[in-house]
């Protein structure tokens, strides 16, 4: 589905990639962990295309390809109630005037249809979470990149939180980076990166 | 812009950082503060010009005499009117007009009843509301005349060596009509005098031909060698200023040449600099105005930009392009400015009414397009520095915001 070519990258005179070699294949979830500063969040930059300054090739199976990216922080915009937030992130993806049923739908889906009407900045942690992931599903996307999709959140929400993941995108194919350990039951691919490249634990 | 764009605009318009909404509302009020000094200085302008610039009083000298070598007084001829006309050539343009008379009273019925005739150059006549158009007319106030023909009885004057007399008439027919002429003070001992009669420049020397039995230029050498004819027809001269600023310039040039002369701004203390510098203080003190509010709005429009870059960064995250989130944040910023251009022209109709007796419609179209074109300057370099901001790639917005913050 994706894949990473011999891609070096460097910043302020420190190798980040040298010759990085990955495939992405559709419908698997991969999971990878690494110390801070690695690079982890770099790669999703990268092939999200909000990194451009490297060498070698990011190979996409088609150019129509849909990718979603779950940013590390809180990419919603406060003082707005949760359906408009939903509505602003359906109109980018659509085009067209927001379905509001399917945003009901989903919202159900992540246990915040009754928060709809309430004001970002009144969510907690882990609801903001909730609403960051109901927008990765406002778009039929082929891939989902997440960075630290748990990263500030007390242990019983990760766990909902990892839940929620593993079900609803079961379908999906995703791409995790994270610090934190996430016990999906399904089989997943564990990797860590180190020295500018990614292994399989 | 789609329906659907219009729709994020509105969602977006709600997070407006109350210090942009306080800086809309202190350029609103800046902006009627200012509508309504420049509709007071247009409206006391107005009256002004009406009052001093419009006013034929203050563009005309009056010469009444010319000054002999040995200090007497001399009648004004024909070429003291060449020779004022000469005096200035580079410093604006001005006319000299000359009263014309005839100095003692003519006949016109059989009780012996008599009027002075007077008359003036076509282009004077026009200016001060005598319409000569028809030649045989005849201005008066005098209300047995008016509306009514009337035949002068003109003596036909001869010389010999007991000095002058008349035996002998012709009639003259004109046809008397209401003077209206303009309120002209230098001309008012002529239109309160119901034995004065005011008659075309071609009359008044038909008169003087058939009078002296002569021809104009005959006439005029006469009138400038001071042969003595028992009369003296030019009474006056007026120098007509088309400049109010010249007027003192000229007066001064005129008395030089030793004429004596009589102005409106004679009685008045530089009367004509007085008045352009307290309009340019206005206009001062406006622009100064102008400038401040524009940097205020300006500066806070960039401050709100500055702290909205996340925003920015996220709907372009979402998937937005940088057109359509330029557009989603441009036309809040439309809608915004032409409430306050519309609350603005608003005021400057009711003010205007209240308060300008003249011009109204002048003074709300030159403030409303000044301020119009105020605020779509303002617009567009506000639009600039959102665009600016637009640019910026979405991890940079993202990266900056996070700084910034």
């Amino acid at each position: 589905m994706i894949e990473l070519i011999n891609v070096k990258k460097s910043f302020e005179n420190k190798i980040i990639f040298k010759n990085l070699n990955f495939t992405i294949k559709a419908g698997e979830i991969y999971i990878l962990q690494g110390s801070s500063g690695v690079g982890k969040t770099t790669m999703l930059n990268m092939i999200y295309g909000y990194e451009k300054n490297y060498t070698g090739e990011i190979k996409k199976i088609s150019d129509k390809l849909k990718i979603e990216y779950l940013f590390q922080d809180d990419l919603i915009f406060n003082n707005i109630s949760v359906l408009e937030n939903m509505k602003l992130k359906m109109i980018a993806d659509t085009r067209d005037n927001p379905d509001e049923e399917k945003i009901e739908k989903i919202l159900k889906q992540f246990g915040i249809l009754d928060l709809k009407d309430s004001l970002t900045t009144k969510l907690s942690g882990g609801e903001k979470q909730r609403l960051k992931l109901s927008q990765m599903l406002l778009s039929d996307s082929d891939i989902i990149l997440m960075d630290e999709p748990i990263s500030n959140l007390d242990k019983e929400n990760a766990n909902i939180i990892t839940k929620l993941i593993e079900e609803i995108y079961s379908e999906k194919t995703l791409f995790i980076v994270t610090h934190d350990d996430l016990n999906f039951n399904k089989k997943v691919h564990q990797l860590y990166m180190k020295d500018g490249q990614i292994y399989e634990k | 812009m789609k329906n659907n764009e219009k729709y994020v605009s509105r969602v977006i318009i709600k997070k407006t950082k109350s210090y942009l909404k306080i800086s809309y509302i202190i350029f609103l009020l800046i902006l009627i503060s200012f509508s309504s000094i420049l509709i007071s200085s247009l409206a006391q302008i107005f009256e002004t010009k009406k009052n001093y610039y419009d006013n034929l009083n203050t563009h005309i000298i009056e010469v009444s005499s010319k000054q002999g070598e040995s200090n007497q007084t001399n009648n004004l001829t024909y070429k003291d009117i060449e020779q004022i006309k000469n005096i200035s050539k580079t410093n604006g343009d001005y006319s000299v007009f000359g009263e014309y008379t005839i100095n003692f009273g003519i006949p016109y019925d059989n009780d012996s009843n008599s009027i002075f005739v007077y008359s003036f150059e076509k282009e004077f006549s026009d200016m001060i509301g005598l319409d000569f158009s028809d030649n045989n007319i005849l201005y008066t106030n005098n209300t047995n005349i008016i509306d009514k023909p009337i035949t002068l009885k003109i003596p036909i004057i001869q010389t010999d060596n007991d000095g002058f007399n008349s035996n002998n008439y012709k009639e003259f027919s004109l046809h008397g009509k209401k003077n209206n002429v303009k309120n002209l003070s230098f001309i008012k001992n002529i239109i309160s005098n119901n034995s004065s009669v005011i008659v075309s420049k071609d009359k008044y020397q038909e008169i003087v031909n058939i009078m002296f039995n002569t021809t104009k230029e005959d006439f005029e050498n006469s009138i400038n060698n001071y042969d003595d004819l028992g009369i003296s027809p030019i009474k006056r001269l007026f120098v007509y200023s088309h400049d109010i600023n010249n007027v003192d310039y000229l007066a001064n040039e005129i008395d030089k040449i030793k004429y004596n002369t009589t102005y409106a701004f004679s009685y008045y203390d530089n009367i004509a600099d007085s008045l352009s510098i307290s309009q340019i203080a206005i206009f001062a003190t406006l622009f100064l105005a102008l400038i401040i509010m524009a940097f205020n709005l300006i500066f806070s429009s960039e401050l709100y930009y500055k702290s909205i870059q996340k925003d920015l960064g996220i709907l372009k995250h979402y998937g937005y392009t940088q057109k359509s989130v330029f557009s989603i944040y441009a036309s809040n910023l439309k809608n915004i400015m032409l409430i306050i251009y519309s609350i603005t022209v608003l005021f400057n109709i009711i003010f205007t009414f209240f308060i300008a007796r003249l011009d109204i419609l002048k003074i709300i179209l030159v403030v409303s397009l000044i301020e119009g074109l105020f605020i779509l300057i303002v617009s567009i370099i506000i639009r600039y520095l959102l665009n600016k901001k637009c640019q910026k790639s979405t991890l940079r917005l993202l990266k900056y915001s996070k700084d910034f913050e």
